[in-house]
């Protein structure tokens, strides 16, 4: 009988299923020293632990780098946490870790996590004992090495961010043996002399830390009445000091950029209100000036100068429609006499012509007719007081008032004597 | 209400924050149709007049970092 023959793949997998079945390897902690260290371009970390009995693969990868707060080589004593698994490709278990701490933080990382218990229950931590930082420090305090990174950093991102802003460090021991004491002193000299403090140290060993982990320091920073930015380390390093902190800022360039403002974000920021200030105020202007037309154009409207302007108007439409009415039928009229004129024959022209001559000669004769002309000649008309004509000397005597006519009015004339001519008969 | 803001304006002394949001509690009065033309220049007026104190925030002057000694004495680091 042939014995069952399984591909690499079946015996791979199933090894790969009793590890993760396995409580123990999912979550291990495993001290050893550190060899054939490779960090990757990509970010995961390839390393070996060993003790005098064996050596165990181990992988970080770049997603688990948070970790590690320390830069790994060979021969570091470590613990290293995190699971044992197959990985099918090569045929092999490795440990994927999730944390590497040097060996001695064992008993550091308990005191750690004791008196962070403790003052967390004090309330050292509390949300709502935090100061707001301003965001407009003019004095920016430090307390760290004067020599070192974190100094450094801090002065240059300040000077570019705002070389307005005055820094005061006030040097401290960061590491050894009255490192926390002199942190505690210094945050508590520079308290009341500045607008924001700064507290912190560059990257180092989880022991060059410990120091912002001590209870005098966290006590330092929670009774300071001028808010504390804290600056330990690298990201990856989280103190008691951090949690104290009004602000935490994962590195002292951070807390530099955290703490100084940008001295060109707020000139903008001062010109943008400027600008809106003008703009406002000028729309506002011309708004109230639109109003102020509108309502004037309205009044004009309304006046009674303008009402009188609009009645001439209409009287003046009248007029004009009247014009061009009669003009109208005064050039119609004029086209039927026209039509007329055409019409009429040249004998009733010649007619016409005769007729007018006649009217000339009898207007001429009536002319002669008229007594006035005849007065005109230099004759006159003598009346007696009856109105009578005088015709005759037999109808007036001596004494007679006569009235005698001429072209311009009358005489009233006197008889002083008549006399009868015989000869003078017509 | 540009009484209460002149009184607050003469009682000195705002943060940047505060003036700034005073700023911007102003340009907002400003563009509001209630405000009478007469309160906008007080206010066009109360308002520059913040913007030149909150500008001299900037001083001018470059700093040197100064060290705080033991005895609480600043002297220039470096």
């Amino acid at each position: 009988m042939n014995p069952r023959v399984y591909t690499v793949g079946q015996i791979n997998r199933y090894i790969k299923g009793m590890f993760a079945g396995d409580g123990l390897l999912a979550s291990v902690f495993v001290s050893g020293e550190v060899s054939n260290c490779k960090y990757h371009s990509s970010g995961h970390i390839y390393f070996s632990i060993k003790d005098s009995t064996g050596t165990l693969s181990c992988i970080m990868f770049a997603g688990n780098r948070r970790g590690l707060a320390f830069r790994m080589k060979d021969g570091d004593k470590v613990v290293v946490g995190g699971a044992v698994d197959v990985y099918e490709r090569d045929g092999r278990y490795q440990l994927y870790a999730k944390q590497i701490r040097l060996e001695g933080e064992g008993e550091l990382y308990e005191k750690f996590m004791k008196l962070k218990s403790k003052l967390e229950a004090e309330g050292l931590f509390d949300k709502s004992h935090k100061k707001p930082v301003p965001a407009y420090a003019s004095v920016v305090g430090v307390v760290t090495a004067p020599t070192g990174a974190a100094v450094r950093d801090i002065q240059t991102i300040s000077r570019r961010r705002n070389p307005y802003v005055q820094l005061i460090l006030r040097p401290s021991l960061v590491q050894g043996e009255g490192a926390a004491q002199s942190i505690a002193d210094g945050i508590r000299m520079l308290d009341g002399l500045t607008d924001v403090i700064i507290v912190g140290r560059g990257g180092g060993s989880y022991e060059d830390l410990w120091a912002f982990n001590e209870e005098i320091v966290a006590r330092a920073i929670y009774e300071c009445g001028t808010p504390v930015i804290s600056a330990v380390g690298h990201e990856t390093d989280t103190t008691i000091a951090d949690f104290a902190a009004d602000l935490r800022a994962p590195t002292p360039s951070a807390a530099a950029e955290l703490a100084v403002f940008d001295c060109r974000e707020f000139r903008e920021s001062v010109r943008k209100r400027e600008t809106a200030f003008r703009n406002s105020l000028s729309r506002k202007l011309a708004a109230d000036e639109a109003r102020i037309k509108w309502y004037q154009a309205r009044l004009r409207a309304l006046s009674p100068v303008s009402r009188l302007r609009d009645e001439r108007r209409r009287a003046a439409d009248c007029e004009t429609a009247m014009e061009r009415a009669v003009r109208e039928r005064l050039a119609a009229a004029g086209r039927k006499a026209e039509f007329y004129a055409s019409a009429l024959p040249d004998r009733t022209a010649k007619v016409l012509a005769l007729r007018q001559r006649t009217f000339s000669v009898l207007i001429a004769r009536m002319e002669g007719l008229n007594p006035i002309s005849r007065l005109r000649q230099g004759y006159s008309f003598v009346a007696d007081s009856g109105r009578h004509a005088v015709r005759s000397v037999k109808q007036v005597k001596k004494g007679d008032r006569l009235t005698i006519y001429v072209t311009d009015g009358t005489v009233t004339a006197g008889v002083e004597e008549t006399a009868e001519v015989e000869t003078y008969h017509e | 209400m540009s009484e209460e803001k002149k009184e607050i304006l003469e009682e000195e002394e705002l943060t940047v924050e505060q003036s700034f949001a005073r700023l911007d509690e102003m340009v907002s009065a400003l563009e509001s149709e209630d405000v009478s033309i007469e309160d906008s220049f007080r206010i066009y007026q109360d308002g520059m007049k913040l913007l030149k104190k909150v500008g001299q925030k900037l001083d001018g002057y470059e700093k040197k970092m100064l060290s705080l000694t033991e005895d609480g004495v600043l002297e220039e680091f470096e």
